[in-house]
This record gives C-alpha cells, structure tokens and sequence, in this order.
C-alpha cells in the first residue's frame, strides 16, 4: 500500500489529561519535552513522534501507545 | 567580537571560529559585487568607452615565432601572442567585439544575483529553504555550459575580426583553452545541489518531529 498523504492518525493526549487530571505544562515538565512541542501534538499538527517521547508519555500517563494514536 | 556564548544555564561555550559567520557573509558578498562590477566594466564599459573616443580595438592573436635556427642550445620557439589592432572600425565589427562581453557580463551579474539568494537564506538560518536546489543548479549550469559558450563566443567573434586584418603575412594559430576551473566549479556546484536535495528531504522528515 503507497504510503498516504497526508496522515489519518489522530492524538488522545487531550482525553488522556483529562482522565487524569493533568495540564499540559505537568506533562511537559514530567516527559522533558516543551509544551509547545506537546501542543503541536495534542492538536493533530504533529507528523511524527520519537519512540523516546512516545514511550515517556505512555509512562507518565500510565497508558499505551494504542490508547494515545487512532488511525481514522 | 566575543569568543564566548551564552547557553541556556548562562555557561560560556567556546564559540565556533571556522564557522561561516555574517562578517564572512558580507565578505563574500562585497567580493562577488566587487568581481562582477570590475567584469562588467572590463568587458562592457571600456569597450562603449573605447568607441565612443575612437579606439581601435585591440584583439588578440596567437601566431608561431619564426626566427633563424641559431644553434642546438636547446631554445625553444614557441607561440608569439600579438596584441592586433583594429583601426577605425566599423559599427557592426565594434558590435560583434561587443556581444561576446555583454554575454559574459550577463552570465556573471545572474551568477552573483542567484548566488546573493543562495547566501541570504544561509544566513537566514534556513540552508534547505525550497529553491536552494535551483539556485545550485542554475548557479552550476552557468559554470558549466555558460563559460564554454561565453568562450567559444569570444574566440570565433574575435576570430572574425582578426581574419578581416592584414596581419603582415602572420600565420593564425588555434588554441583551445576552455575555461575548465570554472567548469569544474560548476560541477562542484551541481553536486553540492544534490547534497542540498537530500538535506532539504531531511528537514522536511525532521519538521513536526516530538
């Protein structure tokens, strides 16, 4: 299968916080990445993720990486 | 000029000497002006400037030196380069002296304008800004088929007006010799656009990377 432009994966890190009762600035300060960055991808405009990053997120927000990305 | 920066926990860092700073962009800039100022003025200006006072023009001419064998002491004979002139030409001959520089002239100012491009958006912290691949190979397609063709110009033009002179029973003599640092710079130039194709790719990967 071609690979497709543009991407259909959409990001649950606002759910996610919410669930839990994060803001994006503790998350930020928890994974070591800025809130601009995370914002990028809360908001869908992200267009990839280092495993590194993806792997702390999932560790702060006690969750997998299925939890996080859906494809649509 | 400080030889220290700041980081982000105010530690002073060693700055970076060799890096291509703005002093040397500006360097770099003044000396393509300066390059292609003194091009346009020998090749455009003081031909217009000879014609208008009258010159004759002086072209070039290779010819082999005949003299008298004098002994076996290893003298060697080789080509003599005359400075021919062309008295009171005519304006189709001042013209056909005149093409060849205007082409070259035009070949350096677009080289230097597309090269001051390429420069700005290096300085702009954005060197795989999109059009830098075309400002190479535009940059390498004048190197290396501009200088040739400006060559090939200038000798068959200057070719021409030797041949309508009495040069007093001087045998002509051809000599190519194509102006092969630039075409090799040309090259340079269009592998360095293959460098910048990669490295845009990259940055365009790397762009939206958490």
């Amino acid at each position: 299968m071609p690979v497709e432009q543009p991407h259909r994966v959409v990001c649950h890190l606002d759910d996610l916080l919410q669930d839990r009762g994060m803001t994006l600035a503790a998350l930020a300060e928890a994974v070591g990445v800025t809130v601009v960055n995370l914002s990028v991808l809360k908001n869908n405009r992200a267009k990839a993720i280092r495993f590194s990053t993806l792997t702390a997120i999932c560790e702060v927000l006690h969750c997998q990486a299925g939890e996080l990305f859906s494809v649509e | 000029m400080n030889a220290t920066k700041d980081t982000q926990n105010g530690q002073k860092e060693p700055k970076d000497r060799l890096a291509f700073d703005k002093t040397d962009r500006i360097s770099l800039l003044v000396l393509m002006g300066v390059i292609g100022a003194i091009v346009v003025a020998r090749t455009v200006i003081l031909p217009i400037a000879g014609w208008i006072a009258g010159d004759p023009i002086v072209l070039p001419f290779l010819s082999p030196i005949n003299v008298p064998q004098l002994d076996a002491a290893g003298v060697d004979y080789t080509l003599g380069t005359y400075g021919v002139q062309l008295a009171d030409p005519s304006t189709g001959q001042r013209l056909l002296d005149l093409i060849p520089g205007i082409f070259s002239a035009a070949l350096v100012i677009c080289g230097v304008l597309v090269f001051r491009r390429f420069m700005r958006d290096i300085g702009a912290g954005v060197p795989f800004a999109p059009g830098q691949v075309t400002r190479l190979r535009i940059l390498g397609g004048l190197l290396i088929v501009g200088s040739p063709v400006a060559f090939f110009a200038r000798f068959s033009f200057d070719g021409a007006l030797v041949g309508s002179i009495d040069r007093g029973g001087l045998d002509p003599v051809i000599a190519l010799d194509l102006p092969w640092t630039h075409m090799v710079l040309g090259l340079v130039a269009a592998l360095l656009a293959e460098a910048f194709k990669v490295g845009a790719r990259l940055t365009e990967d790397v762009e939206g990377l958490i």
